[in-house]
């Protein structure tokens, strides 16, 4: 059993929209749907700085890393 | 560095030294009695103009020699405000993250700006997971005994979750238990990296 998300009506009609594009809807993009102010939003800004912001690495690189890490806590993503 | 560093930022700075000088032009220096009651004017000038700040929102780079356990210290701590300290001597104690300047080479004002960014952001999603309060007690480690066997694998190993340790869970309390979690264990692992490349 999963957790049963009451997203906003704008939320889940995105949500929506992204299940007719594409055929389906990945649990992360669920996930981060669900009270953006919470977590999505600030971790977003976050994320963008770190992965595609001014840094001594490339992008490929900062994504090998990332990837790496996921590997190593079994993560997907 | 503090000016290549807001420039950087695009964030105006507020020098205590610049107030200073500028009390000085206007009012002269006064002899040692004089000078040292114009540091303190100084220093309630920069004191006022970060708190008006601090109460609309508004970021600065704050330039001073500062020292620990003086007023200043004591009000900055109380600000709402996310704080990322640049420092050379002993640190105030300041809420926040804390980012030593090497004194044996200079810094370079790009990479100081990249980091106070980071640690900015990163202080905006800690402040947003932890204004839910189920997220907050969890972070200090007050789990809710129903969550616990949930928690538990958040923090050591978050793959090993499955559908059952959710099952009945109020997704809200489930979630902001799972954020605050996630999100002492994440700045403990970010604060030993980064101690580890300051060493390095």
């Amino acid at each position: 059993m999963r957790l049963e998300l009451r997203h906003s009506p704008e939320a889940a009609a995105e949500i929506e929209r992204l299940r007719e594009r594409d055929g389906y809807v990945s649990d992360i993009s669920v996930a981060l749907r669900y009270r953006p102010e919470l977590f999505s939003r600030p971790f977003s800004e976050l994320l963008q700085e770190v992965m595609k912001g001014p840094s001594a690495w490339t992008e490929g690189e900062r994504e090998l890393f990332a990837a790496f890490v996921s590997a190593r806590n079994q993560c997907p993503f | 560095m503090a000016a290549e560093v807001a420039a950087r930022l695009r964030l105006p700075l507020v020098a205590q030294e610049t107030v200073e000088e500028a009390l000085a032009e206007g009012l002269g220096r006064g002899g040692p009695e004089g000078a040292r009651r114009l540091e303190e004017a100084a220093g309630r000038v920069v004191l006022g103009l970060v708190e008006a700040s601090a109460r609309v929102g508004a970021s600065l780079v704050l330039a001073g020699g500062f020292v620990r356990g003086g007023e200043l210290e004591a009000r900055l701590a109380g600000l709402p405000a996310r704080l990322v300290q640049l420092h050379d001597g002993p640190p105030l104690e300041l809420p926040g993250e804390r980012i030593r300047l090497d004194a044996g080479q200079p810094d370079d004002p790009e990479d100081l700006a990249r980091r106070i960014r980071r640690a900015a952001l990163w202080q905006a999603v800690a402040g947003a997971i932890l204004a839910a309060p189920t997220a907050q007690a969890v972070y200090r480690g007050d789990d809710p005994p129903e969550l616990a066997a949930l928690l538990g694998k958040v923090r050591r190993h978050a793959y090993r979750i499955v559908d059952a340790d959710v099952a009945g869970l109020d997704p809200d309390t489930a979630i902001e238990a799972t954020l605050g979690a996630a999100l002492a264990v994440a700045l403990a692992e970010r604060r030993r990296a980064l101690e580890a490349i300051d060493a390095a």
